[in-house]
Protein backbone atom coordinates (compact mmCIF):
# COMPACT_ATOMS: atom_id res chain seq x y z
CA UNK A 1 0.00 0.00 0.00
CA UNK A 2 2.80 2.93 1.21
CA UNK A 3 4.69 1.63 -2.60
CA UNK A 4 0.98 2.72 -4.66
CA UNK A 5 0.97 5.81 -2.57
CA UNK A 6 4.70 6.95 -3.63
CA UNK A 7 3.78 6.05 -7.58
CA UNK A 8 0.32 7.73 -7.54
CA UNK A 9 1.87 10.98 -5.84
CA UNK A 10 3.69 12.44 -8.99
CA UNK A 11 0.42 11.94 -11.17
CA UNK A 12 -1.53 13.75 -9.11
CA UNK A 13 0.59 16.25 -9.15
CA UNK A 14 0.79 16.48 -12.73
CA UNK A 15 -3.04 16.24 -12.63
CA UNK A 16 -3.29 19.00 -10.18
CA UNK A 17 -1.30 21.18 -11.30
CA UNK A 18 -2.71 20.68 -15.43
CA UNK A 19 -6.04 20.83 -14.67
CA UNK A 20 -7.03 24.55 -14.03
CA UNK A 21 -5.04 25.54 -16.88
CA UNK A 22 -7.11 22.95 -19.07
CA UNK A 23 -9.98 24.59 -17.59
CA UNK A 24 -8.72 28.75 -18.22
CA UNK A 25 -8.40 27.71 -21.99
CA UNK A 26 -11.19 25.69 -23.10
CA UNK A 27 -14.51 27.75 -24.50
CA UNK A 28 -17.56 26.29 -23.45
CA UNK A 29 -19.41 27.84 -26.60
CA UNK A 30 -16.27 26.00 -28.73
CA UNK A 31 -17.82 23.93 -31.35
CA UNK A 32 -21.64 24.65 -30.26
CA UNK A 33 -24.19 26.26 -33.26
CA UNK A 34 -23.90 29.72 -33.18
CA UNK A 35 -28.05 29.80 -33.40
CA UNK A 36 -30.17 27.45 -30.89
CA UNK A 37 -33.90 27.00 -31.69
CA UNK A 38 -34.02 28.64 -34.50
CA UNK A 39 -37.20 28.65 -36.88
CA UNK A 40 -36.54 27.27 -39.90
CA UNK A 41 -37.98 29.91 -42.01
CA UNK A 42 -37.35 28.21 -45.34
CA UNK A 43 -35.81 24.56 -45.35
CA UNK A 44 -38.32 22.30 -47.20
CA UNK A 45 -41.07 25.37 -47.73
CA UNK A 46 -42.83 26.63 -50.28
CA UNK A 47 -42.84 30.27 -50.96
CA UNK A 48 -45.56 31.76 -53.50
CA UNK A 49 -45.18 35.99 -53.77
CA UNK A 50 -47.37 37.63 -56.04
CA UNK A 51 -45.14 41.53 -56.26
CA UNK A 52 -45.82 44.61 -58.47
CA UNK A 53 -42.28 45.56 -60.27
CA UNK A 54 -41.48 48.55 -62.27
CA UNK A 55 -38.38 49.12 -64.09
CA UNK A 56 -36.03 51.55 -62.69
CA UNK A 57 -33.51 52.41 -65.73
CA UNK A 58 -34.86 51.98 -68.96
CA UNK A 59 -34.33 54.97 -71.17
CA UNK A 60 -37.65 54.97 -73.69
CA UNK A 61 -40.13 53.73 -71.52
CA UNK A 62 -40.63 53.15 -67.96
CA UNK A 63 -42.30 49.17 -67.23
CA UNK A 64 -44.58 48.19 -64.50
CA UNK A 65 -46.93 45.24 -63.81
CA UNK A 66 -47.71 41.89 -61.58
CA UNK A 67 -45.79 38.83 -61.33
CA UNK A 68 -45.38 36.20 -59.50
CA UNK A 69 -42.68 34.29 -57.88
CA UNK A 70 -42.56 30.75 -56.87
CA UNK A 71 -39.40 29.03 -55.08
CA UNK A 72 -38.69 25.93 -53.03
CA UNK A 73 -36.25 26.26 -50.37
CA UNK A 74 -34.43 23.13 -51.04
CA UNK A 75 -32.12 24.12 -48.25
CA UNK A 76 -32.09 27.22 -45.61
CA UNK A 77 -29.87 28.53 -47.80
CA UNK A 78 -30.88 26.82 -51.45
CA UNK A 79 -33.86 27.49 -53.18
CA UNK A 80 -35.05 27.16 -57.08
CA UNK A 81 -37.47 29.61 -58.60
CA UNK A 82 -39.66 30.47 -61.15
CA UNK A 83 -40.83 33.77 -62.18
CA UNK A 84 -42.81 35.79 -64.71
CA UNK A 85 -44.25 38.71 -65.16
CA UNK A 86 -46.49 41.20 -67.42
CA UNK A 87 -46.23 44.50 -68.21
CA UNK A 88 -47.52 48.10 -69.13
CA UNK A 89 -45.18 51.05 -70.46
CA UNK A 90 -45.25 54.66 -70.17
CA UNK A 91 -42.67 57.20 -71.42
CA UNK A 92 -39.63 58.13 -69.29
CA UNK A 93 -39.70 61.89 -68.81
CA UNK A 94 -36.43 62.07 -71.02
CA UNK A 95 -38.83 60.52 -73.59
CA UNK A 96 -41.70 62.96 -73.27
CA UNK A 97 -38.90 65.99 -73.91
CA UNK A 98 -37.59 64.08 -76.91
CA UNK A 99 -41.10 63.66 -78.45
CA UNK A 100 -42.19 67.19 -77.69
CA UNK A 101 -39.58 68.27 -80.49
CA UNK A 102 -39.57 65.49 -83.10
CA UNK A 103 -41.45 67.15 -86.44
CA UNK A 104 -44.89 65.61 -86.41
CA UNK A 105 -45.79 66.64 -90.32
CA UNK A 106 -45.13 63.00 -92.37
CA UNK A 107 -45.45 64.30 -95.54
CA UNK A 108 -42.30 66.60 -94.79
CA UNK A 109 -40.20 64.05 -93.37
CA UNK A 110 -36.30 64.86 -94.27
CA UNK A 111 -33.78 62.40 -93.12
CA UNK A 112 -32.20 61.80 -91.60
CA UNK A 113 -34.16 62.99 -88.48
CA UNK A 114 -37.01 60.68 -87.59
CA UNK A 115 -40.88 61.91 -87.41
CA UNK A 116 -42.94 61.44 -84.25
CA UNK A 117 -44.77 58.69 -85.84
CA UNK A 118 -41.69 56.81 -87.11
CA UNK A 119 -40.04 57.29 -83.31
CA UNK A 120 -42.79 56.11 -81.35
CA UNK A 121 -43.21 53.26 -83.89
CA UNK A 122 -40.20 52.17 -83.03
CA UNK A 123 -39.28 52.50 -79.55
CA UNK A 124 -40.07 48.87 -77.77
CA UNK A 125 -41.98 48.59 -74.77
CA UNK A 126 -41.31 44.90 -72.39
CA UNK A 127 -44.77 43.51 -72.07
CA UNK A 128 -44.06 40.78 -70.37
CA UNK A 129 -40.57 39.17 -68.85
CA UNK A 130 -39.73 35.68 -67.01
CA UNK A 131 -37.29 33.74 -65.50
CA UNK A 132 -36.14 30.22 -63.81
CA UNK A 133 -33.11 30.76 -61.09
CA UNK A 134 -31.47 29.83 -58.37
CA UNK A 135 -31.35 31.57 -55.29
CA UNK A 136 -28.86 31.62 -52.80
CA UNK A 137 -29.58 32.85 -49.28
CA UNK A 138 -26.20 33.50 -47.30
CA UNK A 139 -27.46 35.87 -44.69
CA UNK A 140 -30.28 35.55 -42.30
CA UNK A 141 -31.35 37.17 -38.59
CA UNK A 142 -33.79 39.04 -36.82
CA UNK A 143 -33.45 43.09 -36.35
CA UNK A 144 -35.54 45.19 -33.78
CA UNK A 145 -37.73 48.19 -35.14
CA UNK A 146 -37.64 51.27 -32.93
CA UNK A 147 -36.55 48.56 -29.93
CA UNK A 148 -40.02 47.56 -29.90
CA UNK A 149 -40.76 45.31 -32.81
CA UNK A 150 -38.87 42.00 -33.90
CA UNK A 151 -38.88 40.70 -37.18
CA UNK A 152 -36.77 37.35 -38.71
CA UNK A 153 -35.23 38.60 -42.51
CA UNK A 154 -33.01 37.04 -44.64
CA UNK A 155 -31.06 38.22 -47.76
CA UNK A 156 -30.87 36.28 -50.86
CA UNK A 157 -29.01 36.44 -54.73
CA UNK A 158 -30.83 34.97 -57.70
CA UNK A 159 -29.11 33.81 -60.70
CA UNK A 160 -30.65 32.37 -63.62
CA UNK A 161 -32.26 33.31 -67.12
CA UNK A 162 -34.99 33.68 -68.96
CA UNK A 163 -36.90 35.62 -71.49
CA UNK A 164 -37.84 39.57 -72.18
CA UNK A 165 -40.79 39.76 -74.31
CA UNK A 166 -40.59 43.26 -76.45
CA UNK A 167 -43.62 44.84 -78.55
CA UNK A 168 -43.38 47.89 -80.45
CA UNK A 169 -46.76 50.28 -80.88
CA UNK A 170 -47.81 49.41 -84.56
CA UNK A 171 -44.71 49.17 -86.16
CA UNK A 172 -43.73 50.35 -89.22
CA UNK A 173 -45.78 52.43 -90.62
CA UNK A 174 -42.68 53.98 -92.81
CA UNK A 175 -40.98 50.53 -94.25
CA UNK A 176 -40.95 51.32 -97.99
CA UNK A 177 -36.92 51.53 -98.25
CA UNK A 178 -35.88 48.45 -100.78
CA UNK A 179 -33.60 45.95 -99.54
CA UNK A 180 -30.57 48.51 -98.09
CA UNK A 181 -28.01 45.68 -99.15
CA UNK A 182 -29.21 46.15 -102.50
CA UNK A 183 -29.24 49.77 -104.21
CA UNK A 184 -27.59 51.42 -106.59
CA UNK A 185 -23.96 52.54 -105.71
CA UNK A 186 -24.20 56.07 -104.61
CA UNK A 187 -27.09 55.50 -103.40
CA UNK A 188 -27.52 56.39 -99.27
CA UNK A 189 -29.63 53.46 -97.48
CA UNK A 190 -32.20 55.01 -94.65
CA UNK A 191 -32.43 53.46 -91.74
CA UNK A 192 -35.31 55.27 -90.58
CA UNK A 193 -37.70 53.89 -93.45
CA UNK A 194 -36.66 50.14 -92.93
CA UNK A 195 -38.50 47.31 -91.21
CA UNK A 196 -37.67 47.80 -87.43
CA UNK A 197 -39.95 44.82 -86.62
CA UNK A 198 -37.45 42.74 -86.31
CA UNK A 199 -36.67 43.91 -83.30
CA UNK A 200 -39.39 42.83 -81.39
CA UNK A 201 -40.15 39.51 -79.87
CA UNK A 202 -39.03 37.47 -77.00
CA UNK A 203 -35.24 37.82 -76.52
CA UNK A 204 -33.43 34.92 -74.43
CA UNK A 205 -31.90 37.03 -70.87
CA UNK A 206 -29.67 36.20 -68.27
CA UNK A 207 -30.74 36.97 -64.98
CA UNK A 208 -29.19 37.96 -61.70
CA UNK A 209 -30.96 39.29 -58.62
CA UNK A 210 -30.84 40.46 -54.73
CA UNK A 211 -33.32 40.79 -52.19
CA UNK A 212 -34.30 40.46 -48.77
CA UNK A 213 -37.14 38.61 -47.07
CA UNK A 214 -39.03 40.05 -44.11
CA UNK A 215 -41.14 38.08 -42.19
CA UNK A 216 -43.92 39.09 -40.19
CA UNK A 217 -44.77 35.33 -38.91
CA UNK A 218 -44.13 32.66 -39.62
CA UNK A 219 -46.44 32.37 -42.68
CA UNK A 220 -46.26 35.71 -44.27
CA UNK A 221 -43.52 38.16 -45.08
CA UNK A 222 -42.37 40.63 -47.58
CA UNK A 223 -39.94 41.13 -50.34
CA UNK A 224 -38.16 43.41 -52.31
CA UNK A 225 -35.39 43.09 -54.61
CA UNK A 226 -33.95 44.33 -57.51
CA UNK A 227 -32.99 41.82 -60.61
CA UNK A 228 -31.49 42.50 -64.03
CA UNK A 229 -32.19 41.22 -67.10
CA UNK A 230 -29.33 41.51 -69.58
CA UNK A 231 -30.36 40.82 -72.80
CA UNK A 232 -28.78 41.67 -76.45
CA UNK A 233 -31.75 44.02 -78.09
CA UNK A 234 -32.51 47.55 -79.45
CA UNK A 235 -34.60 49.52 -77.49
CA UNK A 236 -35.29 53.03 -79.59
CA UNK A 237 -35.47 50.19 -82.83
CA UNK A 238 -33.35 52.61 -84.98
CA UNK A 239 -29.62 52.66 -86.81
CA UNK A 240 -27.22 52.85 -83.79
CA UNK A 241 -24.10 51.84 -85.38
CA UNK A 242 -24.37 54.46 -88.37
CA UNK A 243 -24.01 51.85 -90.76
CA UNK A 244 -27.31 52.43 -91.94
CA UNK A 245 -28.92 49.38 -92.12
CA UNK A 246 -31.73 47.84 -89.77
CA UNK A 247 -29.56 44.21 -88.59
CA UNK A 248 -28.49 42.75 -85.63
CA UNK A 249 -25.58 44.64 -85.94
CA UNK A 250 -27.62 47.28 -84.03
CA UNK A 251 -28.02 45.23 -80.96
CA UNK A 252 -26.23 45.38 -77.76
CA UNK A 253 -26.47 43.82 -74.84
CA UNK A 254 -28.93 46.06 -72.27
CA UNK A 255 -29.24 45.89 -68.83
CA UNK A 256 -33.53 45.86 -67.48
CA UNK A 257 -33.46 46.67 -64.15
CA UNK A 258 -36.76 46.03 -62.20
CA UNK A 259 -37.24 46.88 -58.40
CA UNK A 260 -39.79 44.37 -57.07
CA UNK A 261 -42.11 44.98 -53.38
CA UNK A 262 -44.47 41.52 -52.91
CA UNK A 263 -46.11 39.65 -50.47
CA UNK A 264 -44.90 36.11 -49.57
CA UNK A 265 -46.39 33.79 -48.39
CA UNK A 266 -44.65 30.31 -47.16
CA UNK A 267 -46.11 26.88 -46.94
CA UNK A 268 -46.49 24.94 -44.76
CA UNK A 269 -47.78 28.06 -42.58
CA UNK A 270 -45.99 26.72 -39.51
CA UNK A 271 -41.73 26.48 -39.15
CA UNK A 272 -39.99 23.82 -37.51
CA UNK A 273 -37.89 25.16 -34.75
CA UNK A 274 -34.30 23.67 -35.05
CA UNK A 275 -32.23 21.76 -31.99
CA UNK B 1 -40.59 24.62 -5.51
CA UNK B 2 -40.12 22.97 -9.23
CA UNK B 3 -36.89 22.32 -10.51
CA UNK B 4 -34.80 25.05 -12.20
CA UNK B 5 -33.24 24.38 -15.35
CA UNK B 6 -31.24 26.50 -17.76
CA UNK B 7 -33.98 27.46 -19.50
CA UNK B 8 -35.55 29.26 -16.73
CA UNK B 9 -32.38 31.83 -16.95
CA UNK B 10 -33.49 34.45 -19.10
CA UNK B 11 -30.39 36.56 -20.91
CA UNK B 12 -30.38 39.52 -22.22
CA UNK B 13 -27.26 40.74 -24.22
CA UNK B 14 -25.73 43.93 -24.10
CA UNK B 15 -25.74 46.29 -26.88
CA UNK B 16 -22.65 44.94 -28.53
CA UNK B 17 -21.27 48.12 -30.49
CA UNK B 18 -22.18 51.59 -28.55
CA UNK B 19 -21.51 55.26 -30.62
CA UNK B 20 -22.41 57.58 -27.93
CA UNK B 21 -20.10 60.73 -28.34
CA UNK B 22 -18.46 59.04 -31.13
CA UNK B 23 -17.50 60.42 -34.00
CA UNK B 24 -17.61 58.13 -37.48
CA UNK B 25 -15.39 58.98 -40.64
CA UNK B 26 -16.54 57.68 -43.76
CA UNK B 27 -14.35 58.51 -47.20
CA UNK B 28 -17.36 57.22 -49.81
CA UNK B 29 -17.81 56.89 -53.36
CA UNK B 30 -21.37 56.84 -55.26
CA UNK B 31 -23.19 56.75 -58.68
CA UNK B 32 -26.00 58.42 -59.88
CA UNK B 33 -28.68 56.21 -61.05
CA UNK B 34 -31.59 57.79 -62.58
CA UNK B 35 -30.33 59.75 -65.80
CA UNK B 36 -29.67 57.72 -69.04
CA UNK B 37 -27.56 60.10 -70.49
CA UNK B 38 -24.96 60.89 -67.73
CA UNK B 39 -23.44 59.29 -64.91
CA UNK B 40 -21.38 61.06 -62.31
CA UNK B 41 -19.20 59.27 -60.27
CA UNK B 42 -19.30 60.98 -56.96
CA UNK B 43 -15.45 60.83 -54.24
CA UNK B 44 -16.17 62.36 -51.15
CA UNK B 45 -16.66 61.77 -47.73
CA UNK B 46 -18.86 62.54 -44.50
CA UNK B 47 -18.25 62.82 -40.78
CA UNK B 48 -21.00 61.69 -38.41
CA UNK B 49 -21.47 62.76 -34.46
CA UNK B 50 -23.57 60.68 -32.61
CA UNK B 51 -25.60 62.53 -29.77
CA UNK B 52 -27.11 59.54 -29.08
CA UNK B 53 -27.13 55.69 -29.80
CA UNK B 54 -29.72 56.47 -32.44
CA UNK B 55 -29.64 60.41 -33.54
CA UNK B 56 -26.63 62.28 -35.24
CA UNK B 57 -25.53 65.15 -37.20
CA UNK B 58 -23.25 65.00 -40.14
CA UNK B 59 -21.40 66.88 -42.79
CA UNK B 60 -20.67 65.54 -46.19
CA UNK B 61 -18.84 66.95 -49.47
CA UNK B 62 -19.17 64.94 -52.45
CA UNK B 63 -16.97 65.80 -56.04
CA UNK B 64 -18.28 64.67 -59.22
CA UNK B 65 -17.20 63.08 -62.02
CA UNK B 66 -19.45 63.30 -65.21
CA UNK B 67 -19.20 60.32 -67.76
CA UNK B 68 -21.89 60.94 -70.92
CA UNK B 69 -24.10 57.64 -71.46
CA UNK B 70 -24.55 55.92 -74.62
CA UNK B 71 -27.98 56.66 -74.35
CA UNK B 72 -26.43 60.80 -74.75
CA UNK B 73 -24.98 59.86 -77.99
CA UNK B 74 -27.59 57.32 -79.36
CA UNK B 75 -30.51 60.10 -78.97
CA UNK B 76 -28.75 62.38 -81.14
CA UNK B 77 -27.72 59.37 -84.13
CA UNK B 78 -31.26 58.07 -84.18
CA UNK B 79 -33.55 61.16 -83.74
CA UNK B 80 -31.22 64.08 -84.34
CA UNK B 81 -32.19 65.93 -80.70
CA UNK B 82 -29.83 66.08 -78.38
CA UNK B 83 -30.90 66.55 -74.38
CA UNK B 84 -30.08 69.33 -72.34
CA UNK B 85 -27.70 67.71 -69.89
CA UNK B 86 -25.74 69.68 -66.91
CA UNK B 87 -22.57 68.26 -65.03
CA UNK B 88 -22.10 68.34 -61.54
CA UNK B 89 -19.08 69.50 -59.96
CA UNK B 90 -19.29 69.60 -56.66
CA UNK B 91 -22.40 69.50 -53.34
CA UNK B 92 -22.20 69.84 -49.51
CA UNK B 93 -24.68 69.64 -46.81
CA UNK B 94 -25.22 69.51 -43.48
CA UNK B 95 -27.05 66.46 -42.69
CA UNK B 96 -29.61 64.61 -39.27
CA UNK B 97 -29.68 60.68 -38.97
CA UNK B 98 -32.04 58.01 -37.45
CA UNK B 99 -31.36 54.73 -36.66
CA UNK B 100 -34.67 53.23 -36.17
CA UNK B 101 -33.57 49.34 -37.10
CA UNK B 102 -30.72 47.15 -35.76
CA UNK B 103 -30.16 43.62 -35.84
CA UNK B 104 -27.86 40.49 -36.41
CA UNK B 105 -27.58 38.16 -38.96
CA UNK B 106 -25.76 34.90 -39.21
CA UNK B 107 -23.56 34.43 -42.53
CA UNK B 108 -24.26 30.64 -43.53
CA UNK B 109 -25.41 29.93 -40.04
CA UNK B 110 -21.59 30.67 -38.70
CA UNK B 111 -20.64 33.92 -38.46
CA UNK B 112 -22.65 36.84 -36.64
CA UNK B 113 -22.75 40.01 -37.41
CA UNK B 114 -24.26 43.57 -36.41
CA UNK B 115 -26.16 46.11 -38.74
CA UNK B 116 -28.52 48.56 -38.63
CA UNK B 117 -30.22 50.59 -41.04
CA UNK B 118 -30.97 54.61 -40.97
CA UNK B 119 -32.87 57.59 -42.31
CA UNK B 120 -31.48 60.84 -42.50
CA UNK B 121 -32.34 64.11 -43.93
CA UNK B 122 -29.91 67.38 -44.83
CA UNK B 123 -29.55 70.77 -46.97
CA UNK B 124 -26.42 72.04 -48.97
CA UNK B 125 -25.49 73.66 -51.88
CA UNK B 126 -24.64 71.91 -55.45
CA UNK B 127 -22.64 73.40 -58.35
CA UNK B 128 -23.63 72.48 -61.34
CA UNK B 129 -23.05 73.90 -65.22
CA UNK B 130 -24.09 73.01 -68.45
CA UNK B 131 -22.85 70.90 -70.69
CA UNK B 132 -23.31 72.86 -74.26
CA UNK B 133 -24.83 71.00 -77.38
CA UNK B 134 -22.49 72.98 -79.24
CA UNK B 135 -19.09 73.17 -77.96
CA UNK B 136 -18.85 76.51 -79.61
CA UNK B 137 -21.78 78.06 -77.07
CA UNK B 138 -20.56 79.24 -73.77
CA UNK B 139 -21.70 77.36 -70.84
CA UNK B 140 -23.20 78.41 -67.82
CA UNK B 141 -22.32 77.71 -63.67
CA UNK B 142 -25.37 77.45 -61.46
CA UNK B 143 -25.36 77.31 -57.45
CA UNK B 144 -28.36 75.48 -56.39
CA UNK B 145 -29.79 74.81 -53.24
CA UNK B 146 -29.94 71.20 -52.68
CA UNK B 147 -31.73 69.09 -50.13
CA UNK B 148 -31.79 65.09 -49.65
CA UNK B 149 -33.17 62.23 -47.78
CA UNK B 150 -31.71 59.04 -47.30
CA UNK B 151 -31.62 55.24 -46.47
CA UNK B 152 -28.60 53.06 -45.54
CA UNK B 153 -26.93 50.82 -43.37
CA UNK B 154 -23.92 50.13 -41.40
CA UNK B 155 -22.21 47.16 -41.30
CA UNK B 156 -19.93 46.55 -38.00
CA UNK B 157 -16.56 44.14 -38.36
CA UNK B 158 -15.45 45.18 -36.21
CA UNK B 159 -16.08 47.97 -32.94
CA UNK B 160 -14.46 50.64 -34.98
CA UNK B 161 -14.61 49.61 -38.30
CA UNK B 162 -18.16 49.63 -40.54
CA UNK B 163 -19.05 48.95 -43.94
CA UNK B 164 -21.39 51.95 -45.08
CA UNK B 165 -24.09 51.26 -48.31
CA UNK B 166 -26.59 54.16 -48.69
CA UNK B 167 -29.05 55.10 -50.98
CA UNK B 168 -29.56 59.26 -51.52
CA UNK B 169 -31.91 61.03 -53.27
CA UNK B 170 -30.48 65.06 -53.78
CA UNK B 171 -33.18 66.91 -54.99
CA UNK B 172 -33.06 70.61 -56.39
CA UNK B 173 -34.06 72.57 -58.58
CA UNK B 174 -31.53 73.35 -61.70
CA UNK B 175 -30.97 75.25 -64.60
CA UNK B 176 -30.87 73.45 -67.67
CA UNK B 177 -29.60 74.89 -71.33
CA UNK B 178 -32.59 76.40 -73.31
CA UNK B 179 -34.15 73.78 -75.62
CA UNK B 180 -33.85 76.29 -78.40
CA UNK B 181 -31.03 78.23 -77.91
CA UNK B 182 -31.14 81.54 -79.59
CA UNK B 183 -27.42 82.88 -79.26
CA UNK B 184 -24.04 81.63 -78.39
CA UNK B 185 -24.26 83.58 -75.51
CA UNK B 186 -25.91 83.41 -72.17
CA UNK B 187 -30.16 82.82 -72.68
CA UNK B 188 -32.38 82.09 -69.83
CA UNK B 189 -32.43 78.48 -68.55
CA UNK B 190 -34.64 76.42 -68.80
CA UNK B 191 -35.71 75.74 -64.52
CA UNK B 192 -36.54 72.15 -63.46
CA UNK B 193 -36.56 70.03 -60.72
CA UNK B 194 -34.37 67.78 -60.28
CA UNK B 195 -34.13 64.49 -58.39
CA UNK B 196 -30.25 63.00 -57.98
CA UNK B 197 -30.84 59.40 -56.97
CA UNK B 198 -27.48 58.36 -55.97
CA UNK B 199 -25.98 54.67 -54.38
CA UNK B 200 -22.63 54.84 -52.40
CA UNK B 201 -20.49 53.14 -50.55
CA UNK B 202 -18.18 54.07 -47.84
CA UNK B 203 -15.62 52.49 -45.12
CA UNK B 204 -16.34 53.93 -42.26
CA UNK B 205 -14.12 54.33 -38.91
CA UNK B 206 -14.96 55.40 -35.59
CA UNK B 207 -13.19 57.31 -33.30
CA UNK B 208 -12.60 56.62 -30.66
CA UNK B 209 -11.90 53.10 -31.50
CA UNK B 210 -12.85 52.11 -28.35
CA UNK B 211 -15.73 51.99 -25.51
CA UNK B 212 -16.36 51.41 -21.67
CA UNK B 213 -20.32 49.93 -21.06
CA UNK B 214 -21.54 52.40 -17.74
CA UNK B 215 -23.74 50.47 -15.58
CA UNK B 216 -26.35 52.12 -13.10
CA UNK B 217 -25.45 51.00 -9.30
Amino acid sequence: MPMLKYLLAPILVVGALSTPSLAEKRNPLDGQPAIRHKYEMRKLRFEITPEFIVSTNQDYRISYGGGLVLRFHVLDWLSIGLQGAYLGNANTPLENDIRTVLPQDNAAYRAPQTTLRMHDERVLNISALGSVFLSLTPWAGKFSLFSAGFASYDFFVDIGGGFVFYQQNGCCTDKGQPDPTNLPANTNPDPNQQDSSQYAGAKAAGMVGVGVHIYFNQWLGMTLEMRDYFVKSNPGGLDTNGDRILNGDDESIQNHLFFGLGLTFMIPPKAKISN
Amino acid sequence: MGAISWRDIVVVPRRPILKYHRVEIIPTYNLTLNSSVVRHHGFGGIVNFFLSETLNIALEATYYQPQLLEHFFLRGLDDRVLPSVNRYWWSAALNFGYVPIYGKFALFNKLIFQWEAYIGAGIGLIQTEWIPRDPGNSSQTNFDIMWHVDIGTRLFFTKWLVLQVYLKDYMFVDSFEPSQRTKMGADAGDSRFVNNLVFGVGIGMFLPTSFEYKYTR
